[in-house]
Protein backbone atom coordinates (compact mmCIF):
# COMPACT_ATOMS: atom_id res chain seq x y z
CA UNK A 1 0.00 0.00 0.00
CA UNK A 2 1.48 3.30 -1.17
CA UNK A 3 0.15 6.51 0.37
CA UNK A 4 1.04 10.03 -0.74
CA UNK A 5 -0.29 13.03 1.21
CA UNK A 6 0.08 16.59 -0.10
CA UNK A 7 3.28 15.82 -1.95
CA UNK A 8 4.75 19.11 -3.25
CA UNK A 9 8.01 20.14 -4.84
CA UNK A 10 9.17 23.38 -6.45
CA UNK A 11 12.49 23.51 -8.30
CA UNK A 12 14.62 26.69 -8.29
CA UNK A 13 12.22 28.23 -5.77
CA UNK A 14 12.31 32.02 -5.81
CA UNK A 15 14.42 32.11 -8.99
CA UNK A 16 13.40 33.29 -12.43
CA UNK A 17 13.06 29.69 -13.62
CA UNK A 18 10.89 28.56 -10.73
CA UNK A 19 9.07 25.35 -11.64
CA UNK A 20 6.21 24.05 -9.54
CA UNK A 21 6.70 20.41 -10.46
CA UNK A 22 4.38 18.80 -7.91
CA UNK A 23 1.56 20.90 -6.50
CA UNK A 24 0.09 18.79 -3.74
CA UNK A 25 -0.59 15.21 -4.76
CA UNK A 26 -2.76 12.84 -2.72
CA UNK A 27 -2.77 9.24 -3.82
CA UNK A 28 -3.45 5.82 -2.32
CA UNK A 29 -2.45 2.72 -4.23
CA UNK A 30 -3.53 -0.59 -2.69
CA UNK A 31 -1.20 -3.58 -2.64
CA UNK A 32 -0.98 -5.29 -6.03
CA UNK A 33 -2.53 -2.49 -8.05
CA UNK A 34 -0.95 -1.62 -11.42
CA UNK A 35 -1.32 2.10 -12.15
CA UNK A 36 -0.49 3.76 -15.45
CA UNK A 37 0.27 7.49 -15.44
CA UNK A 38 0.01 9.84 -18.41
CA UNK A 39 0.36 13.57 -18.87
CA UNK A 40 1.95 16.14 -21.15
CA UNK A 41 5.50 17.44 -20.92
CA UNK A 42 6.10 19.09 -17.57
CA UNK A 43 2.93 17.64 -16.07
CA UNK A 44 4.99 16.15 -13.23
CA UNK A 45 4.56 12.48 -14.07
CA UNK A 46 8.26 11.60 -14.06
CA UNK A 47 8.93 13.96 -11.14
CA UNK A 48 6.32 12.07 -9.14
CA UNK A 49 8.21 8.82 -9.64
CA UNK A 50 11.59 10.34 -8.78
CA UNK A 51 10.00 11.91 -5.67
CA UNK A 52 8.77 8.49 -4.53
CA UNK A 53 12.16 6.94 -5.31
CA UNK A 54 13.81 9.67 -3.24
CA UNK A 55 16.14 11.37 -5.72
CA UNK A 56 15.24 14.63 -3.96
CA UNK A 57 13.46 15.52 -0.72
CA UNK A 58 9.96 17.01 -0.72
CA UNK A 59 9.04 20.60 0.14
CA UNK A 60 5.87 19.35 1.78
CA UNK A 61 3.83 16.19 2.19
CA UNK A 62 4.58 12.61 3.10
CA UNK A 63 5.22 9.29 1.39
CA UNK A 64 4.37 6.02 3.14
CA UNK A 65 4.84 2.49 1.86
CA UNK A 66 3.18 -0.34 3.79
CA UNK A 67 2.83 2.03 6.72
CA UNK A 68 6.53 2.89 6.73
CA UNK A 69 7.34 6.59 6.46
CA UNK A 70 9.82 7.08 3.59
CA UNK A 71 9.63 10.87 3.44
CA UNK A 72 13.03 11.58 5.03
CA UNK A 73 14.89 8.48 3.83
CA UNK A 74 17.69 8.69 1.25
CA UNK A 75 17.26 7.18 -2.19
CA UNK A 76 19.51 4.20 -1.48
CA UNK A 77 17.64 3.43 1.75
CA UNK A 78 14.24 3.39 0.02
CA UNK A 79 15.68 1.12 -2.67
CA UNK A 80 15.35 -1.73 -0.18
CA UNK A 81 11.61 -1.79 -0.91
CA UNK A 82 11.45 -0.04 -4.28
CA UNK A 83 12.50 -1.40 -7.67
CA UNK A 84 13.06 1.09 -10.45
CA UNK A 85 13.54 1.02 -14.22
CA UNK A 86 14.60 4.21 -16.00
CA UNK A 87 13.75 5.53 -19.43
CA UNK A 88 17.41 5.50 -20.44
CA UNK A 89 18.57 1.85 -20.75
CA UNK A 90 22.14 2.88 -19.81
CA UNK A 91 20.96 4.13 -16.38
CA UNK A 92 19.73 0.79 -15.05
CA UNK A 93 22.93 -1.19 -15.44
CA UNK A 94 26.67 -0.58 -14.89
CA UNK A 95 28.28 -0.64 -18.35
CA UNK A 96 31.78 -1.61 -17.21
CA UNK A 97 30.66 -4.63 -15.21
CA UNK A 98 29.73 -7.98 -16.70
CA UNK A 99 26.17 -9.30 -16.93
CA UNK A 100 26.87 -11.65 -14.04
CA UNK A 101 28.32 -8.91 -11.83
CA UNK A 102 25.40 -6.58 -12.52
CA UNK A 103 22.91 -9.26 -11.56
CA UNK A 104 24.99 -10.12 -8.51
CA UNK A 105 24.63 -6.52 -7.33
CA UNK A 106 20.85 -6.88 -7.62
CA UNK A 107 20.91 -10.25 -5.85
CA UNK A 108 22.90 -8.89 -2.87
CA UNK A 109 20.57 -5.89 -2.45
CA UNK A 110 19.74 -5.31 1.19
CA UNK A 111 22.14 -8.02 2.37
CA UNK A 112 25.36 -7.57 4.33
CA UNK A 113 28.40 -9.83 4.03
CA UNK A 114 30.54 -7.22 2.33
CA UNK A 115 33.63 -9.36 2.17
CA UNK A 116 31.93 -12.45 0.80
CA UNK A 117 32.37 -13.29 -2.88
CA UNK A 118 29.96 -11.37 -5.07
CA UNK A 119 29.44 -14.42 -7.28
CA UNK A 120 29.19 -17.81 -5.66
CA UNK A 121 28.55 -21.05 -7.48
CA UNK A 122 24.91 -21.27 -6.39
CA UNK A 123 24.21 -17.70 -7.46
CA UNK A 124 25.73 -18.30 -10.91
CA UNK A 125 23.40 -21.25 -11.41
CA UNK A 126 20.46 -19.10 -10.35
CA UNK A 127 21.55 -16.32 -12.75
CA UNK A 128 21.69 -18.76 -15.64
CA UNK A 129 18.20 -19.97 -14.85
CA UNK A 130 16.70 -16.50 -14.69
CA UNK A 131 18.49 -15.38 -17.85
CA UNK A 132 17.27 -18.45 -19.68
CA UNK A 133 13.68 -17.44 -18.86
CA UNK A 134 14.28 -14.17 -20.72
CA UNK A 135 14.91 -16.19 -23.88
CA UNK A 136 17.56 -13.79 -25.17
CA UNK A 137 20.51 -16.19 -25.09
CA UNK A 138 22.21 -14.06 -22.43
CA UNK A 139 22.83 -17.07 -20.18
CA UNK A 140 25.80 -17.95 -22.42
CA UNK A 141 27.26 -14.46 -22.23
CA UNK A 142 27.55 -14.05 -18.44
CA UNK A 143 30.99 -12.41 -18.61
CA UNK A 144 30.22 -9.91 -21.38
CA UNK A 145 30.42 -6.30 -20.20
CA UNK A 146 26.85 -4.97 -20.18
CA UNK A 147 27.99 -1.92 -22.15
CA UNK A 148 28.31 -4.18 -25.21
CA UNK A 149 24.62 -5.12 -25.21
CA UNK A 150 21.77 -3.49 -27.11
CA UNK A 151 19.33 -1.07 -25.46
CA UNK A 152 16.59 -3.69 -25.42
CA UNK A 153 18.81 -6.31 -23.79
CA UNK A 154 20.01 -3.80 -21.19
CA UNK A 155 16.42 -2.78 -20.45
CA UNK A 156 15.37 -6.41 -20.03
CA UNK A 157 18.26 -6.88 -17.58
CA UNK A 158 17.34 -3.64 -15.75
CA UNK A 159 13.84 -5.02 -15.32
CA UNK A 160 15.19 -8.33 -14.07
CA UNK A 161 17.49 -6.52 -11.61
CA UNK A 162 14.75 -4.17 -10.37
CA UNK A 163 12.51 -7.15 -9.58
CA UNK A 164 15.13 -9.72 -8.53
CA UNK A 165 13.85 -9.61 -4.96
CA UNK A 166 10.16 -8.85 -5.43
CA UNK A 167 9.97 -5.15 -4.47
CA UNK A 168 7.06 -3.73 -2.47
CA UNK A 169 6.73 -1.07 -5.17
CA UNK A 170 7.87 -1.07 -8.79
CA UNK A 171 8.46 2.24 -10.59
CA UNK A 172 8.61 2.16 -14.40
CA UNK A 173 9.52 5.55 -15.85
CA UNK A 174 8.72 5.49 -19.60
CA UNK A 175 10.92 2.45 -19.68
CA UNK A 176 10.13 1.55 -23.29
CA UNK A 177 10.26 5.09 -24.73
CA UNK A 178 13.87 4.79 -25.90
CA UNK A 179 13.38 1.43 -27.64
CA UNK A 180 12.27 0.48 -31.14
CA UNK A 181 8.60 -0.61 -31.38
CA UNK A 182 9.30 -4.34 -31.57
CA UNK A 183 11.66 -4.32 -28.58
CA UNK A 184 9.28 -2.04 -26.69
CA UNK A 185 6.47 -4.57 -27.12
CA UNK A 186 8.71 -7.37 -25.91
CA UNK A 187 9.80 -5.39 -22.82
CA UNK A 188 6.19 -4.45 -22.07
CA UNK A 189 5.06 -8.05 -22.26
CA UNK A 190 7.93 -9.05 -19.95
CA UNK A 191 7.03 -6.25 -17.51
CA UNK A 192 3.40 -7.30 -17.41
CA UNK A 193 4.33 -10.92 -16.82
CA UNK A 194 6.68 -10.05 -13.94
CA UNK A 195 4.11 -7.68 -12.39
CA UNK A 196 1.29 -10.23 -12.60
CA UNK A 197 3.40 -13.11 -11.35
CA UNK A 198 4.63 -11.20 -8.29
CA UNK A 199 1.35 -9.26 -7.84
CA UNK A 200 3.58 -6.18 -7.62
CA UNK A 201 2.27 -2.73 -6.74
CA UNK A 202 3.35 -0.76 -9.80
CA UNK A 203 3.41 2.81 -11.07
CA UNK A 204 4.15 3.07 -14.79
CA UNK A 205 4.63 6.42 -16.51
CA UNK A 206 4.05 6.34 -20.24
CA UNK A 207 3.64 8.78 -23.11
CA UNK A 208 1.70 6.24 -25.15
CA UNK A 209 -2.09 6.41 -24.77
CA UNK A 210 -2.34 2.94 -26.25
CA UNK A 211 -0.15 1.57 -23.44
CA UNK A 212 -1.96 3.63 -20.82
CA UNK A 213 -5.31 2.22 -21.88
CA UNK A 214 -4.26 -1.37 -22.50
CA UNK A 215 -2.09 -1.93 -19.42
CA UNK A 216 -2.80 -1.75 -15.75
CA UNK A 217 -5.85 -1.56 -13.49
CA UNK A 218 -6.07 2.18 -12.93
CA UNK A 219 -5.13 5.30 -14.88
CA UNK A 220 -3.99 8.69 -13.63
CA UNK A 221 -3.73 11.77 -15.78
CA UNK A 222 -1.46 14.53 -14.47
CA UNK A 223 -1.34 18.18 -15.41
CA UNK A 224 0.53 21.06 -13.82
CA UNK A 225 1.77 18.87 -10.99
CA UNK A 226 -1.73 17.73 -9.98
CA UNK A 227 -3.82 14.65 -10.57
CA UNK A 228 -6.38 15.83 -13.11
CA UNK A 229 -8.21 12.56 -13.68
CA UNK A 230 -8.18 9.31 -11.75
CA UNK A 231 -9.90 6.41 -13.49
CA UNK A 232 -10.50 3.50 -11.10
CA UNK A 233 -10.58 -0.07 -12.49
CA UNK A 234 -14.37 0.08 -13.03
CA UNK A 235 -14.06 3.10 -15.34
CA UNK A 236 -10.68 2.38 -16.90
CA UNK A 237 -12.07 -0.77 -18.50
CA UNK A 238 -14.23 1.32 -20.84
CA UNK A 239 -11.59 3.90 -21.76
CA UNK A 240 -10.42 4.13 -25.36
CA UNK A 241 -7.30 6.00 -26.63
CA UNK A 242 -9.64 8.48 -28.33
CA UNK A 243 -11.14 9.45 -24.96
CA UNK A 244 -7.70 10.24 -23.61
CA UNK A 245 -6.87 12.20 -26.73
CA UNK A 246 -9.93 14.35 -26.07
CA UNK A 247 -8.90 14.96 -22.47
CA UNK A 248 -5.44 15.96 -23.66
CA UNK A 249 -6.89 18.48 -26.10
CA UNK A 250 -8.97 19.95 -23.32
CA UNK A 251 -5.89 20.39 -21.13
CA UNK A 252 -4.00 21.96 -24.00
CA UNK A 253 -6.76 24.49 -24.64
CA UNK A 254 -6.78 25.46 -20.99
CA UNK A 255 -2.99 25.81 -20.82
CA UNK A 256 -2.93 28.09 -23.85
CA UNK A 257 -5.07 30.67 -22.08
CA UNK A 258 -3.61 32.59 -19.20
CA UNK A 259 -5.65 32.21 -16.01
CA UNK A 260 -7.25 35.70 -16.01
CA UNK A 261 -8.38 35.34 -19.63
CA UNK A 262 -9.81 31.92 -18.77
CA UNK A 263 -11.78 33.51 -15.91
CA UNK A 264 -13.14 36.22 -18.19
CA UNK A 265 -14.16 33.63 -20.77
CA UNK A 266 -15.82 31.49 -18.14
CA UNK A 267 -17.72 34.50 -16.80
CA UNK A 268 -18.89 35.47 -20.28
CA UNK A 269 -20.06 32.04 -21.38
CA UNK A 270 -21.45 30.47 -18.25
CA UNK B 1 72.17 -3.20 -15.88
CA UNK B 2 72.12 -1.36 -12.57
CA UNK B 3 70.09 1.27 -14.32
CA UNK B 4 67.58 -1.31 -15.53
CA UNK B 5 67.27 -2.93 -12.10
CA UNK B 6 66.87 0.49 -10.49
CA UNK B 7 64.19 1.63 -12.89
CA UNK B 8 62.27 -1.64 -12.54
CA UNK B 9 62.36 -1.25 -8.75
CA UNK B 10 60.97 2.27 -9.02
CA UNK B 11 58.44 0.99 -11.55
CA UNK B 12 57.14 -1.55 -9.03
CA UNK B 13 57.09 1.08 -6.27
CA UNK B 14 55.15 3.47 -8.50
CA UNK B 15 52.68 0.74 -9.42
CA UNK B 16 51.00 1.49 -6.06
CA UNK B 17 50.56 5.05 -7.28
CA UNK B 18 49.18 3.68 -10.53
CA UNK B 19 46.67 1.49 -8.65
CA UNK B 20 45.56 4.52 -6.66
CA UNK B 21 45.04 6.53 -9.83
CA UNK B 22 43.38 3.51 -11.43
CA UNK B 23 40.76 3.55 -8.65
CA UNK B 24 40.05 7.28 -8.69
CA UNK B 25 40.55 8.09 -12.36
CA UNK B 26 39.53 4.90 -14.16
CA UNK B 27 36.94 3.34 -11.84
CA UNK B 28 35.34 6.54 -10.54
CA UNK B 29 36.36 8.88 -13.42
CA UNK B 30 37.35 11.33 -10.71
CA UNK B 31 40.29 13.59 -11.68
CA UNK B 32 41.73 13.50 -8.18
CA UNK B 33 44.50 16.07 -7.76
CA UNK B 34 44.81 15.07 -4.08
CA UNK B 35 47.37 12.57 -5.43
CA UNK B 36 49.99 15.31 -5.80
CA UNK B 37 49.75 16.05 -2.08
CA UNK B 38 49.13 12.59 -0.70
CA UNK B 39 52.20 11.15 -2.47
CA UNK B 40 54.39 13.61 -0.58
CA UNK B 41 52.32 13.04 2.56
CA UNK B 42 53.26 9.36 2.52
CA UNK B 43 56.95 10.23 2.30
CA UNK B 44 56.85 12.96 4.93
CA UNK B 45 54.79 11.07 7.51
CA UNK B 46 57.01 8.03 7.13
CA UNK B 47 60.24 10.04 7.38
CA UNK B 48 59.19 11.89 10.51
CA UNK B 49 57.90 8.79 12.29
CA UNK B 50 60.97 6.74 11.39
CA UNK B 51 63.33 9.47 12.57
CA UNK B 52 61.31 9.62 15.80
CA UNK B 53 62.17 5.97 16.36
CA UNK B 54 59.10 4.12 15.10
CA UNK B 55 59.73 0.74 13.39
CA UNK B 56 59.71 1.06 9.57
CA UNK B 57 56.80 -1.32 9.04
CA UNK B 58 54.56 0.58 11.45
CA UNK B 59 55.61 3.94 9.99
CA UNK B 60 54.72 2.61 6.52
CA UNK B 61 51.28 1.63 7.77
CA UNK B 62 50.83 5.11 9.27
CA UNK B 63 51.81 6.69 5.92
CA UNK B 64 49.11 4.60 4.22
CA UNK B 65 46.51 5.67 6.77
CA UNK B 66 47.51 9.33 6.42
CA UNK B 67 46.86 9.02 2.68
CA UNK B 68 43.47 7.40 3.38
CA UNK B 69 42.62 10.39 5.55
CA UNK B 70 43.55 12.84 2.79
CA UNK B 71 41.37 10.91 0.33
CA UNK B 72 38.51 10.92 2.82
CA UNK B 73 38.71 14.71 3.07
CA UNK B 74 38.46 15.07 -0.71
CA UNK B 75 35.61 12.55 -0.80
CA UNK B 76 33.67 14.40 1.89
CA UNK B 77 34.22 17.75 0.18
CA UNK B 78 32.70 16.20 -2.93
CA UNK B 79 29.79 14.29 -1.42
CA UNK B 80 28.84 16.33 1.66
CA UNK B 81 29.60 19.85 0.48
CA UNK B 82 28.85 19.16 -3.22
CA UNK B 83 32.09 20.76 -4.37
CA UNK B 84 33.16 20.12 -7.94
CA UNK B 85 35.43 17.01 -8.21
CA UNK B 86 38.40 18.88 -9.65
CA UNK B 87 38.11 21.65 -7.07
CA UNK B 88 37.78 19.24 -4.10
CA UNK B 89 41.08 17.66 -5.14
CA UNK B 90 42.76 21.02 -5.66
CA UNK B 91 41.65 22.19 -2.20
CA UNK B 92 43.03 19.14 -0.43
CA UNK B 93 46.22 19.19 -2.52
CA UNK B 94 46.88 22.83 -1.70
CA UNK B 95 46.22 22.34 2.00
CA UNK B 96 48.45 19.25 2.02
CA UNK B 97 51.44 21.29 0.82
CA UNK B 98 51.41 23.20 4.11
CA UNK B 99 50.58 20.06 6.07
CA UNK B 100 53.62 18.35 4.58
CA UNK B 101 55.89 21.26 5.46
CA UNK B 102 54.47 21.27 8.98
CA UNK B 103 54.99 17.53 9.35
CA UNK B 104 58.57 17.55 8.09
CA UNK B 105 59.53 20.91 9.58
CA UNK B 106 61.62 21.63 6.47
CA UNK B 107 61.53 20.84 2.79
CA UNK B 108 63.78 17.77 2.79
CA UNK B 109 64.46 14.94 5.24
CA UNK B 110 67.34 12.55 4.51
CA UNK B 111 66.85 8.90 5.47
CA UNK B 112 70.30 7.58 4.66
CA UNK B 113 71.58 4.94 7.11
CA UNK B 114 68.11 4.69 8.63
CA UNK B 115 66.46 1.28 9.18
CA UNK B 116 63.98 1.56 6.30
CA UNK B 117 62.25 -1.45 4.71
CA UNK B 118 64.53 -1.12 1.69
CA UNK B 119 67.64 -0.92 3.88
CA UNK B 120 66.46 -4.20 5.40
CA UNK B 121 65.79 -5.77 1.99
CA UNK B 122 69.16 -4.63 0.62
CA UNK B 123 70.94 -6.08 3.61
CA UNK B 124 69.48 -9.47 2.69
CA UNK B 125 71.26 -9.19 -0.66
CA UNK B 126 74.70 -9.28 0.97
CA UNK B 127 77.64 -7.30 -0.36
CA UNK B 128 78.58 -9.34 -3.41
CA UNK B 129 77.44 -9.32 -6.97
CA UNK B 130 75.19 -11.79 -8.77
CA UNK B 131 75.51 -13.03 -12.33
CA UNK B 132 72.10 -12.71 -13.95
CA UNK B 133 71.67 -13.69 -17.61
CA UNK B 134 75.28 -12.75 -18.22
CA UNK B 135 75.06 -9.40 -16.48
CA UNK B 136 76.65 -8.48 -13.21
CA UNK B 137 74.13 -7.12 -10.72
CA UNK B 138 74.90 -5.97 -7.22
CA UNK B 139 73.25 -8.11 -4.56
CA UNK B 140 71.54 -5.29 -2.64
CA UNK B 141 70.11 -3.83 -5.86
CA UNK B 142 68.67 -7.18 -6.85
CA UNK B 143 67.26 -7.76 -3.35
CA UNK B 144 65.55 -4.35 -3.49
CA UNK B 145 64.03 -5.23 -6.86
CA UNK B 146 62.75 -8.58 -5.62
CA UNK B 147 61.32 -6.95 -2.50
CA UNK B 148 59.52 -4.24 -4.50
CA UNK B 149 58.17 -6.72 -7.05
CA UNK B 150 56.97 -9.05 -4.31
CA UNK B 151 55.12 -6.18 -2.59
CA UNK B 152 53.52 -5.04 -5.84
CA UNK B 153 52.48 -8.52 -7.00
CA UNK B 154 51.05 -9.55 -3.62
CA UNK B 155 49.11 -6.31 -3.48
CA UNK B 156 47.82 -6.71 -7.05
CA UNK B 157 46.56 -10.19 -6.18
CA UNK B 158 44.86 -8.98 -2.99
CA UNK B 159 43.27 -6.12 -4.89
CA UNK B 160 42.01 -8.55 -7.50
CA UNK B 161 40.40 -10.65 -4.76
CA UNK B 162 38.90 -7.56 -3.11
CA UNK B 163 37.41 -6.44 -6.43
CA UNK B 164 35.44 -9.67 -6.59
CA UNK B 165 33.88 -9.39 -3.15
CA UNK B 166 30.45 -7.86 -2.69
CA UNK B 167 31.99 -4.64 -1.42
CA UNK B 168 34.52 -4.48 -4.26
CA UNK B 169 31.83 -5.14 -6.86
CA UNK B 170 29.62 -2.44 -5.32
CA UNK B 171 32.53 -0.02 -5.40
CA UNK B 172 33.20 -0.69 -9.08
CA UNK B 173 29.47 -0.47 -9.81
CA UNK B 174 29.27 2.88 -8.02
CA UNK B 175 32.14 4.15 -10.15
CA UNK B 176 30.51 2.94 -13.33
CA UNK B 177 26.94 4.06 -12.60
CA UNK B 178 26.18 5.74 -9.24
CA UNK B 179 22.47 6.22 -10.08
CA UNK B 180 22.00 2.51 -10.68
CA UNK B 181 23.81 1.64 -7.46
CA UNK B 182 21.49 3.90 -5.45
CA UNK B 183 18.55 2.16 -7.09
CA UNK B 184 20.12 -1.12 -5.93
CA UNK B 185 20.28 0.11 -2.35
CA UNK B 186 23.97 1.06 -2.20
CA UNK B 187 25.10 4.40 -0.78
CA UNK B 188 27.04 5.62 -3.82
CA UNK B 189 28.46 8.59 -1.91
CA UNK B 190 29.96 6.32 0.71
CA UNK B 191 31.46 4.21 -2.05
CA UNK B 192 33.12 7.28 -3.58
CA UNK B 193 34.59 8.30 -0.22
CA UNK B 194 35.82 4.74 0.34
CA UNK B 195 37.31 4.61 -3.15
CA UNK B 196 39.14 7.91 -2.78
CA UNK B 197 40.40 6.93 0.68
CA UNK B 198 41.78 3.65 -0.65
CA UNK B 199 43.22 5.37 -3.73
CA UNK B 200 45.07 8.03 -1.77
CA UNK B 201 46.20 5.49 0.80
CA UNK B 202 47.90 3.58 -2.01
CA UNK B 203 49.38 6.79 -3.42
CA UNK B 204 50.81 7.66 0.00
CA UNK B 205 52.15 4.11 0.32
CA UNK B 206 53.89 4.59 -3.00
CA UNK B 207 55.41 7.90 -1.86
CA UNK B 208 56.51 6.31 1.39
CA UNK B 209 58.20 3.39 -0.40
CA UNK B 210 59.90 5.74 -2.86
CA UNK B 211 61.24 7.85 0.02
CA UNK B 212 62.64 4.66 1.58
CA UNK B 213 64.25 3.54 -1.67
CA UNK B 214 65.72 6.94 -2.57
CA UNK B 215 66.79 7.66 0.99
CA UNK B 216 64.99 10.97 1.44
CA UNK B 217 61.54 12.59 1.59
CA UNK B 218 61.11 15.85 -0.26
CA UNK B 219 58.33 18.44 -0.42
CA UNK B 220 58.50 18.39 -4.22
CA UNK B 221 58.25 14.64 -4.70
CA UNK B 222 54.51 14.65 -5.48
CA UNK B 223 54.61 17.09 -8.37
CA UNK B 224 53.45 15.54 -11.63
CA UNK B 225 52.44 12.27 -9.97
CA UNK B 226 48.83 12.39 -11.20
CA UNK B 227 49.90 12.57 -14.83
CA UNK B 228 52.45 9.84 -14.19
CA UNK B 229 49.79 7.60 -12.68
CA UNK B 230 47.36 8.27 -15.51
CA UNK B 231 50.10 7.57 -18.07
CA UNK B 232 50.81 4.21 -16.43
CA UNK B 233 47.17 3.12 -16.35
CA UNK B 234 46.54 4.33 -19.90
CA UNK B 235 49.59 2.52 -21.29
CA UNK B 236 48.50 -0.55 -19.39
CA UNK B 237 45.00 -0.61 -20.79
CA UNK B 238 46.30 0.21 -24.29
CA UNK B 239 48.67 -2.77 -24.14
CA UNK B 240 46.68 -5.38 -22.28
CA UNK B 241 43.17 -4.12 -22.96
CA UNK B 242 40.42 -3.76 -20.43
CA UNK B 243 38.50 -6.87 -21.43
CA UNK B 244 38.45 -8.34 -17.95
CA UNK B 245 39.20 -7.18 -14.45
CA UNK B 246 42.29 -9.38 -14.10
CA UNK B 247 43.74 -8.06 -17.35
CA UNK B 248 43.19 -4.42 -16.51
CA UNK B 249 44.75 -4.90 -13.06
CA UNK B 250 47.78 -6.61 -14.59
CA UNK B 251 47.95 -3.82 -17.14
CA UNK B 252 48.45 -1.26 -14.37
CA UNK B 253 51.71 -2.88 -13.20
CA UNK B 254 52.91 -3.46 -16.75
CA UNK B 255 52.14 0.15 -17.65
CA UNK B 256 54.00 1.44 -14.61
CA UNK B 257 57.10 -0.67 -15.37
CA UNK B 258 57.11 0.19 -19.06
CA UNK B 259 56.75 3.87 -18.37
CA UNK B 260 59.63 3.85 -15.91
CA UNK B 261 61.82 2.02 -18.45
CA UNK B 262 61.03 4.59 -21.12
CA UNK B 263 61.97 7.37 -18.71
CA UNK B 264 65.29 5.79 -17.81
CA UNK B 265 66.09 5.13 -21.47
CA UNK B 266 65.37 8.77 -22.25
CA UNK B 267 67.65 9.87 -19.40
CA UNK B 268 70.33 7.45 -20.58
CA UNK B 269 70.24 9.09 -23.99
CA UNK B 270 71.21 12.31 -22.33
CA UNK B 271 67.81 13.91 -21.74
CA UNK B 272 68.08 16.89 -19.43
CA UNK B 273 66.15 15.87 -16.25
CA UNK B 274 64.58 19.33 -16.30
CA UNK B 275 62.57 18.23 -19.32
CA UNK B 276 61.27 15.10 -17.62
CA UNK B 277 57.79 16.39 -16.75
CA UNK B 278 57.43 17.93 -20.21
CA UNK B 279 58.34 14.62 -21.81
CA UNK B 280 55.94 12.82 -19.48
CA UNK B 281 53.08 15.10 -20.51
CA UNK B 282 53.89 14.82 -24.23
CA UNK B 283 54.22 11.08 -23.90
CA UNK B 284 50.82 10.77 -22.20
CA UNK B 285 49.31 12.93 -24.92
CA UNK B 286 50.77 10.61 -27.55
CA UNK B 287 49.40 7.52 -25.80
CA UNK B 288 45.96 9.12 -25.60
CA UNK B 289 45.84 10.38 -29.18
CA UNK B 290 47.74 7.80 -31.23
CA UNK B 291 45.30 4.86 -30.87
CA UNK B 292 42.49 7.14 -32.07
CA UNK B 293 44.55 8.29 -35.06
CA UNK B 294 45.31 4.68 -35.97
CA UNK B 295 41.63 3.84 -35.78
CA UNK B 296 40.73 6.72 -38.05
CA UNK B 297 43.41 5.66 -40.52
CA UNK B 298 42.12 2.11 -40.50
CA UNK B 299 38.56 3.27 -41.00
CA UNK B 300 39.40 5.59 -43.89
CA UNK B 301 41.50 2.92 -45.62
CA UNK B 302 38.59 0.51 -45.26
CA UNK B 303 36.24 3.01 -46.85
CA UNK B 304 38.34 3.37 -49.99
CA UNK B 305 40.02 0.00 -50.46
CA UNK B 306 41.39 0.73 -53.93
CA UNK B 307 42.89 4.09 -53.17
Amino acid sequence: MLELRGVAKTFQAGGANEVRALAGIDLSVPQGQFVTIIGGNGSGKSTLLTAIAGSFLLDAGSIRLDGRDLTRLAEYQRARWIGRVFQDPTLGTAADLSIAENLALAAQKGEGGHLRWALGHALLEQLRGRLKELGMGLEDRLWTPIGNLSGGQRQALSLLMATWHEPRLLLLDEHTAALDPKTATMILRLSEEIIRRGNLTTLMVTHSMQQAVNLGDRLLMLSGGRILHDFPPSEKRWLRPADLQELFEEVRRKEQLDPSAADLLAAAYI
Amino acid sequence: MTLLVGSLTIGFILSFLAYGVFISFQLFRFPDLTVEGSFTLGGSVFAVLLLAGMPALLATLCAFLAGCLAGTVTGLLRTRLKIDPLLSGILTMTALYSVNLLVMGRSNLPLLDQPTLFAWAESLGGNGTVQLLGWTVSGPELAALLFASLLALVFAFLFFLFSRTRLGTSMRGAGSNPQMMRAQGVNSDAMLVLGLALANGLVALSGCLLAQYQGFADIQMGIGMLVLGIASTVIGSALVGSGSLGLSLAGVIIGSLLFRMLVSIALRWGLDPNYLKLITAVFLLAVLVLPRLFQRQRKSSREKPHA
